[in-house]
């Protein structure tokens, strides 16, 4: 018994010594990587999330996101590499420096502003709901989710528009989890992003027919790259190479292609 | 926020030891029957029986809980089960085929001679059962119980899979996805805890239980 008590005793101790480490860490340099380190390579953080980021058959990343991010990183001089993240741990996984940028249709919080550096906005995006094609009519306005199960992906977008909502609510890992939860009918409703609502439902798509997207009348957002806090001159370098392609209209003919123009700014 | 963060985990960790608890209520006598079902001398019932353990326990259990609550509304469009029962009734299923191979390892490590010895007494199959066998049973089997009980603690957190707000889940979707990793730190010492009281609890039984050893 005393045994246990001083192993269990010694645990504990090793235990608290690592928090303290931890703890020791946060003030220090964060990695000590940056891009030139890492021989010019760009390491992106995606979510399969399609139009925005998403695998092709062969498992290569694609996507309106991903071309984006390839064209402007090459023009910068870097290679880059996508890797599939936790969107809800993006930002440690970001400071802990396994990836350098995260360019995912991320929606701009007052959250994310705080912590990361974001270039200015690239796309304007809204929040919309899916719902069962035959419920439809049952959703008209965020007051219409009262009471309903919603699905929706922890720390995006979404999950900050339902506070305040009185519903049930499910934070899956990603939203085609959420949107997979509808058709299971385990939820009523999945907030998702405007691009996957129309993506997942149009026409010869693996939801159509069975689910809709509905216009709840959440407020308009905006979509922007980040980087870590320091990173403040790749940033302004992406931003600034985001601006050219805006105005060749580059950008235009890649929104075309992925069909989400009505997302474009201004 | 060292309190908000301590009252959110206490939260969650009421959910991980309902988990915990319900799932053993359930699993260690379901698990009894199927090892009778296992080592039942009909072959129409050990046999199924047998095919059942080898399916829970050659598949993840994390795949099992999703089977569970997504096949029957993609499947079938029924509405299937609550979130919570659904993992109590995975976990229960689950573990009750791993306890069920302790139960037999427990039941084929007597001896004949014990069973003989009782009917030399003139005892009945029940007797012998409650009187000589089962005792010697629970001495046999109290270490790989608490190893797999210990293992049950941890599986809790599995639930977060299908949103069960679970101490993980919690301390997941309210700190860490806001950049806030200690915690994680923080959750860790409460599994640590329930753990070393369940380590200290079987601990204690394998001495008093010691007291039967021949």
């Amino acid at each position: 018994m005393k045994k246990i008590l001083a192993v269990m005793m010694a645990s504990a101790t090793v235990f608290a010594g690592a928090i303290g480490l931890s703890a020791c860490g946060e003030s220090g340099d964060k990695t000590g990587m940056t891009p030139k380190d890492w021989d010019k390579t760009i390491t992106v953080g995606v979510t399969d999330y399609e139009p925005m980021d998403y695998r092709t058959k062969s498992g290569e990343w694609t996507g309106f996101d991903a071309e984006l991010a390839s064209t402007v990183f090459n023009l910068l001089g870097y290679n880059v590499k996508f890797v599939e993240i936790d969107w809800e741990t993006k930002i440690v996984t970001l400071e802990a420096g396994t990836i350098n940028c995260i360019w995912n249709g991320m929606t701009v919080t007052d959250e994310l502003t705080a912590a990361l550096s974001l270039t200015d906005p690239y796309l304007e995006n809204r929040q919309y709901g899916l719902v069962k094609t035959e419920n439809q009519a049952d959703y008209n306005s965020v007051a219409s989710l009262a009471g309903k199960k919603v699905a929706y992906e922890s720390g995006s977008a979404a999950a900050g528009l339902l506070e305040g909502v009185d519903c049930t609510k499910n934070n899956l890992g990603t939203q085609s989890a959420a949107v997979m939860e509808v058709a299971a009918g385990t939820s009523d409703a999945a907030i998702v992003d405007y691009t996957m609502a129309r993506t997942l439902t149009a026409e010869g798509s693996d939801y159509y027919g069975r689910l809709s997207a509905v216009d709840l009348g959440f407020e308009a957002e905006e979509f922007a790259v980040g980087f870590r806090k320091e990173d403040t001159e790749l940033c302004q370098k992406v931003n600034a190479q985001l601006k050219i392609l805006a105005d060749n209209g580059f950008i235009r003919e890649l929104a075309k292609k992925y069909g989400i123009e009505n997302l474009l700014k201004g | 926020m060292w309190w908000s963060v301590t009252v959110s985990l206490l939260e969650g960790f009421g959910v991980t030891c309902l988990i915990f608890l319900l799932t053993l209520l359930i699993a260690l006598p379901l698990g009894l029957v199927i090892s009778f079902g296992s080592t039942s001398k009909y072959k129409a019932v050990s046999y199924p029986v047998k095919f059942l353990v080898w399916i829970v326990r050659g598949t993840p259990l994390m795949l099992q809980i999703l089977i569970f609550f997504y096949a029957p509304g993609l499947l079938f469009g029924w509405h299937g089960m609550e979130r919570f029962t659904t993992i109590i009734v995975a976990f229960s299923i689950n573990y009750a085929c791993y306890f069920s191979e302790i139960y037999r390892s427990g039941f084929q490590s007597v001896p004949r001679g014990q069973y003989e010895a009782g009917q030399v007494l003139g005892m009945t199959k029940t007797q012998i059962f409650f009187r000589v066998v089962l005792f010697q049973v629970v001495r046999r089997i109290l270490p790989p119980m608490g190893n797999e009980i210990i293992t049950l603690v941890k599986d809790t957190s599995l639930a977060r899979i299908i949103t069960v707000q679970e101490i993980l889940q919690i301390a997941f979707s309210r700190y860490v996805s806001k950049g806030i990793i200690w915690p994680l730190f923080y959750t860790g010492a409460f599994y640590l805890i329930f753990v070393g009281i369940l380590t200290v609890i079987f601990h204690f039984l394998e001495k008093k239980m010691s007291y039967y050893k021949i």
